[in-house]
């Protein structure tokens, strides 16, 4: 077993929702609840959730874009939780991210080639001869035309916009690349091909990829894990090959609520009533008992610990033995 | 969809364009700047060219050398070895011609003349170096504290934010006008006084937009993806977020620039301007109330020139605002 | 009976660089009680479509260049093109209603849910307040939002995403439309809410028997809530047909490519490459003379190019444009 190159433990972050004239804080928006993740070398762990239940926060966490409010976050062997900015930067070089609006997240008064050589130009490890020279072999690893350095980034279409995005990550091959929600903004028929892209350049580079989403269905193609995330905390942990073995309810119930490209596919299906609660004030017990069809009295005092039931399975749930795996799941294995 | 090349620049430029009149008002500009550049060359009391016995001089640069008057008095007793080129107005700013004192316009003097016998075509030359540069250098100096107090505030929040917020809000509290004249009633008027004392009180319109603007782009996706690169807060706020800022700043030093200008032609004209022997279109201003009731000229021609210049700035300053936000347009 | 009979109908919007087509030709009948859904991706026309029916395309710089919008319902069959502006009004709302993908930018934010229910009741029914307000409360029981006496006086920021869904679709039926449409109605919302939404707007169609035409790009959505199939690719439809048609026996090269590109639960396809579609939508501004999808097509010819496809040249019985089908 290879040792692991991100490890975060009870990693835990609140945005205080601050009122009235003196600005005190009212009340705090739990987005990041103690969440415990281990991501192996050159693994793609999945994290899908729904929105609000904290999965981006938590890429920002890893990033330190934000600070977290508790918990360690090890990268690399080293635990960066604290380090401050200036100790951070050069550890940067070996973690990157691709974010999921290729049209925010390119500066768009920068001309692409500027924009995927800024990483090797503030870290200094080029001339600027072989950073042009880089960026060109970049251009080309990620199926964009040479000439495409010069141009700016709105006269690509967004699929294209996500290449750049994709080659400014890997430029100084990264060991991690954070992806968080890498293909949600682009259409079905451009998705495929930057998924295809991520999983070569994968091979290529020996990346480590947490890979964002909310859709499970993508996620289950790339990863190797996938961890289920609702309101700050992970609900459950399974490999991805064996998405229909998962017994948490709430995975089963986001597993059938995926319309099927199927007309013909007559299904039960598990509807969960109501909203997802607010973060601001998290259920009691099990955060998901609200909406659970199986809750009991124990569900709503008290809170289920991400245990191990299987082999690489984990979940948070008391009933997890008395579970199985939904029928919708192997239906859809047959499909 | 992809677009046919165009950058930023460029696509402003495009709807700039549309507006006839701000471009009408950028050849009024470029124009003011050209004269205001070639002003000695333009009207001067001295050749522009000169030989005179063998030698060639450039007489518009020598303050010793003779007068164009003096030359005409020379040149009909000397044996004739004397040449030179006249500049288009043969007037300077400062020639006192007292054979036309108070002349209306003539062939002589296109615009007329002043008390003294100055030239008014001449002191409106001269005069649109001092509008100029006082507008330009006392909104640069607005624009640099503007800028970088704007980019702190935005960028780094908290104290920095908060004090320079205050600031602002203090400085906005005092009308500028009043507090130019307090300043400069103890500095003492000079057009370097001026020009500092508008850049040091009009700063904050732009310190504002800047901080605006910052804290807008500050939370993008891409100046995360600058930081996750390692780049540092200079960096970040110089390639990252000032260029956002710089068309919606380039609006507010196009107006800032119009009333930079009349800022000092009405300082000139209260007579805490520049010193009465350096012509500005608010000293003359100032100079033609003694003769309101014979002089009609004396007013009509620097106050239109005030007009047309402050103007055209607003004009281009409000097409620019157009062109950045073609939405704002109703 | 047939409510809905749209011929031929073209939007062409005129800008700076040039004539956009951004509805080339469409043509297409609805059913009473039946769901249309066009699908495609961004940029292909869908939701201009979808205005255009309500005639509130901008104008300019876009206009209904030519076509017949044939409305069939008790008051007789019209041409909804050859109404005035008065007559299409009293008929949006009342007998077309229409909901967005974002509720929160079609929902006015200084009224109550109950306000701008209650106006579009009074607007098209009339009614003393009481029974305005007894009929708003019955729409959002009947749209499913708890406590509706409640919910009634609350802002739309004060709702969750779904309910504002939810709050939007009982204004879009509070006249019960013949015909209801929805330009990407659950894109914007989490899966476990599109679930709830879409089960809804089933239940609704059953029981109010309105026809639903449904705008979006997912074609899982299309499975769950098609009878019919329009495929838009660049202004056009490129294959129409029933949901059975489309999905197991897909004629059209585009159509096929876009159902391989989901991703599938399917095991054992995990970290094996998706099939994918080369090639990027051409700009709508700038069509090729031939077909639109050429550049991006497996099976293309030289005839694809050099001439522009029939609505069905290989006599397959319902619209392909394709010559290779």
């Amino acid at each position: 077993m290879s040792e692991s190159l991100l490890n975060i433990q009870n990693l835990t972050k609140g945005f205080p929702i601050r009122g009235g004239i003196l600005g005190r804080e009212v009340a705090r928006v739990q987005a990041v609840r103690g969440v415990d993740i281990s991501i192996d070398r050159g693994e793609v762990l999945g994290l899908v959730g729904e929105s609000g239940c904290g999965k981006s926060t938590l890429g920002m966490l890893i990033l330190r874009l934000i600070d977290p409010d508790a918990g360690k976050i090890i990268f690399d062997g080293q635990d960066i939780t604290t380090m401050p900015q200036s100790k951070l930067r050069p550890i940067r070089k070996s973690m990157q991210v691709v974010f999921q609006d290729p049209y925010a997240s390119l500066n768009p008064r920068m001309s692409v080639g500027d924009i995927i050589g800024e990483p090797l130009l503030v870290h200094k490890v080029t001339s600027s001869k072989e950073r042009r020279d880089r960026v060109m072999d970049l251009l080309k690893l990620v199926g964009l035309n040479e000439k495409a350095y010069g141009r700016y980034p709105h006269e690509f279409s967004g699929g294209q916009r996500q290449r750049v995005g994709i080659a400014r990550a890997i430029i100084l091959t990264p060991k991690l690349v954070i992806a968080d929600e890498p293909v949600s903004a682009l259409d079905v028929s451009i998705r495929g091909e930057i998924l295809n892209l991520l999983e070569d350049l994968k091979d290529r580079f020996s990346l480590t990829y947490l890979f964002i989403s909310h859709d499970l269905k993508v996620v289950e193609h790339i990863s190797d894990r996938i961890a289920v995330m609702y309101l700050g905390q992970i609900m459950e942990m399974f490999p991805a090959s064996e998405l229909c073995e998962a017994r948490h309810p709430y995975t089963q119930a986001l597993v059938s609520a995926i319309p099927v490209p199927d007309p013909d596919a007559k299904r039960e299906r598990i509807v969960l009533k109501g909203d997802v609660p607010s973060p601001i004030d998290p259920p009691s017990g099990c955060s998901f008992h609200p909406r659970c069809p199986y809750a009991k009295d124990v569900c709503k005092s008290q809170e289920p610990q991400l245990d191990k039931y299987g082999d690489g399975f984990f979940a948070a749930c008391h009933f997890i033995d008395e579970m199985k795996a939904h029928s919708v799941g192997s239906e859809l294995a047959s499909k | 969809m992809v677009n046919e090349r165009q950058t930023y620049a460029s696509m402003i430029w495009r709807q700039f364009k549309k507006s006839r009149l701000a471009v009408v008002s950028l050849f009024v500009v470029a124009a003011l700047v050209v004269i205001a550049l070639l002003a000695p060359f333009i009207a001067n009391e001295r050749p522009i060219l000169m030989r005179h016995a063998g030698e060639w001089s450039m007489p518009i640069f020598d303050k010793a050398s003779l007068t164009l008057s003096e030359l005409d008095v020379i040149k009909d007793s000397s044996s004739g070895d004397l040449w030179f080129i006249n500049p288009p107005i043969p007037f300077g700013p400062t020639t006192y011609d007292l054979d036309s004192v108070l002349s209306p316009p003539t062939k002589k003097h296109l615009l007329g003349t002043d008390g003294d016998g100055r030239d008014i075509v001449s002191q409106l030359i001269w005069g649109s170096r001092i509008s100029l540069s006082v507008g330009v250098v006392a909104i640069g100096i607005a624009a640099i504290i503007g800028i970088i107090f704007g980019l702190l505030a935005g960028y780094f929040g908290g104290w920095a934010d908060m004090i320079i917020s205050r600031l602002i809000e203090i400085m906005t509290c005092f009308p500028t006008f009043f507090l130019i004249l307090t300043v400069l009633a103890f500095v003492g008027p000079s057009i370097f006084n001026i020009m500092v004392v508008i850049g040091i009180t009009g700063w904050t319109g732009i310190a504002r937009l800047v901080r605006g603007e910052c804290l807008k782009v500050r939370g993008r996706q891409f100046v995360h993806a600058a930081v996750v690169s390692g780049a540092r807060d200079g960096r970040i706020m110089w390639r990252h977020i000032l260029p956002h800022a710089l068309a919606p700043v380039l609006v507010s030093v196009s107006f800032g620039v119009a009333s930079a200008i009349l800022a000092e032609a009405a300082l000139s004209f209260l007579g805490f301007g520049v010193p009465a022997s350096t012509a500005s279109w608010g000293s003359m201003l100032s100079e033609a109330q003694e003769y309101m009731d014979i002089g009609w000229w004396l007013t009509l021609v620097p106050g239109s020139a005030i007009f047309v210049t402050i103007m055209a700035y607003n004009l281009i300053g409000e097409a620019l605002r157009d062109a950045i936000d073609p939405n704002m347009k109703t | 009976m047939t409510l809905l009979q749209v011929r031929n109908l073209t939007t062409q919007f005129f800008t700076d660089e040039g004539v956009v087509k951004a509805v080339d030709g469409a043509t297409f009948n609805l059913d009473k009680g039946k769901t249309l859904c066009i699908v495609g991706e961004s940029g292909c026309g869908k939701s201009v479509m979808s205005l255009s029916l309500m005639r509130l395309i901008p104008e300019p710089p876009g206009r209904i260049v030519q076509g017949e919008i044939m409305f069939n319902d008790v008051q007789g069959e019209r041409d909804l093109l050859k109404l005035s502006n008065e007559e299409m009004r009293r008929i949006r709302g009342k007998r077309i209603g229409m909901i967005f993908q974002e509720p929160m930018t079609s929902l006015n934010p200084v009224y109550t849910i109950g306000n701008q229910i209650g106006e579009a009741i009074a607007l098209h029914e009339g009614g003393s307040n009481k029974q305005v307000k007894e009929r708003t409360i019955r729409m959002l029981e009947l749209v499913g939002i708890p406590a509706p006496e409640q919910r009634m006086r609350e802002y739309p920021h004060q709702l969750s995403g779904g309910m504002r869904q939810r709050a939007m679709i009982a204004m879009a039926l509070s006249c019960t439309p013949d015909i209801l449409i929805a330009d990407e109605p659950t894109t914007a919302l989490d899966v476990t809410i599109q679930a709830q939404i879409l089960d809804l707007m089933r239940e609704l169609q059953r029981e109010l028997g309105m026809a639903i035409i449904f705008v979006t790009h997912d074609l899982g959505v299309v499975a769950e809530m098609a009878d019919q199939i329009a495929v838009m690719y660049a202004g056009k439809f490129v294959e129409v047909g029933t949901a059975q048609q489309i999905f197991n026996d897909p004629k059209h090269p585009y159509t096929q490519g876009l159902l391989k590109s989901i991703p599938s639960f399917e095991k054992g396809t995990e970290g094996k490459r998706l099939p994918t579609i080369p090639g990027v939508v051409p700009s709508l501004s700038n069509l090729p003379m031939g077909c639109a999808f050429a550049d991006r097509c497996e099976k293309v010819k030289d005839r694809c190019r050099g001439e522009a496809v029939s609505e069905d040249p290989c006599n397959v019985g319902r619209l392909v444009r394709c010559f290779y089908a």
